[in-house]
């Protein structure tokens, strides 16, 4: 069952617990933390994944491997469960970004003092970055999902999602020129 | 990717999800899609209790299985 496709395993989740099972286990980290990157909040980030895969599993049946995959489809139900959040929420403050750690075990250490304070500028800059723009690098960058993936998940085309991460890119290298990481 | 693209991906934090809090949202979910059904084998008589989901669900399984009614429903069919 470990190798099997996400759809193979999508077409029986409604009446296969098991199916449901696997599909939830390889799923459950990248949703949390595409939430967790929208709210900034792990008790926020833990309710809506809870309310994604809920509706995940009394929606199976409702999935058709014909129009998407079924992380996109996942990542579809995300991003309208943060959508109603935020209205929600919308009069509410906003909670201040906290700056992550940053350093990763893969380190070389000859680069590390550079590097490692590279990224955690980058991780500074990122975290200013409007709520869309953030979620636009996670979804591509962290969890691997392509122009047209993120185009199917947020509602946009497929251009303006390639035409945004241009953008972005240039962006960022301007904002961090001027903190002095040279990229 | 380039170089920049790089140091971005490797910049980016990815925050863990809590395993215990990944078991036990599994254990609800589960639990709440049970829809079960329990069938009283001596007088065929059938009471089908509606949406009994959660912590009330796996009492409603443990209970009738102590006291050999059959319990059956989507969730426990398929276990």
């Amino acid at each position: 069952m470990l190798t099997e496709p996400d759809e193979a395993l999508a077409a029986r989740a409604a009446s296969d617990r098991h199916a449901f099972t696997e599909l939830y286990r390889r799923h459950v980290g990248g949703v949390y933390r595409y939430l967790r990157y929208q709210t900034r909040c792990t008790e926020e980030a833990q309710d809506l994944t809870a309310q994604v895969f809920f509706q995940a599993y009394r929606a199976a049946g409702q999935f058709r491997g014909d129009s998407a995959t079924y992380r996109t489809w996942l990542f579809r139900i995300a991003h309208n469960a943060v959508a109603s959040w935020r209205r929600a929420r919308s009069r509410l403050p906003v909670p201040v970004a906290e700056i992550p750690d940053v350093s990763g075990p893969d380190d070389d250490l000859a680069d590390l003092a550079v590097r490692g304070e590279a990224k955690k500028v980058v991780a500074q800059v990122v975290a200013e970055l409007p709520t869309h723009d953030r979620s636009l690098l996670e979804l591509h960058y962290v969890e691997g999902l392509g122009p047209r993936e993120i185009a199917e998940v947020t509602g946009s085309t497929y251009g303006a999602i390639r035409v945004r991460l241009h953008r972005l890119l240039r962006r960022l290298r301007a904002l961090l020129e001027q903190k002095g990481v040279r990229p | 990717m380039t170089p920049f693209e790089r140091l971005i991906a490797e910049s980016l934090p990815r925050p863990e999800v809590d395993r215990a809090f990944v078991d036990e949202l599994l254990a609800r979910i589960l639990a709440d899609h049970a829809n079960l059904t329990l069938l009283q084998p001596t007088s065929r008589s059938r009471i089908r209790l509606h949406h009994v989901g959660g912590a009330m669900g796996v009492v409603v399984l443990a209970v009738g299985a102590a006291i050999g009614l059959r319990v059956r429903g989507r969730g426990a069919k398929a276990a």
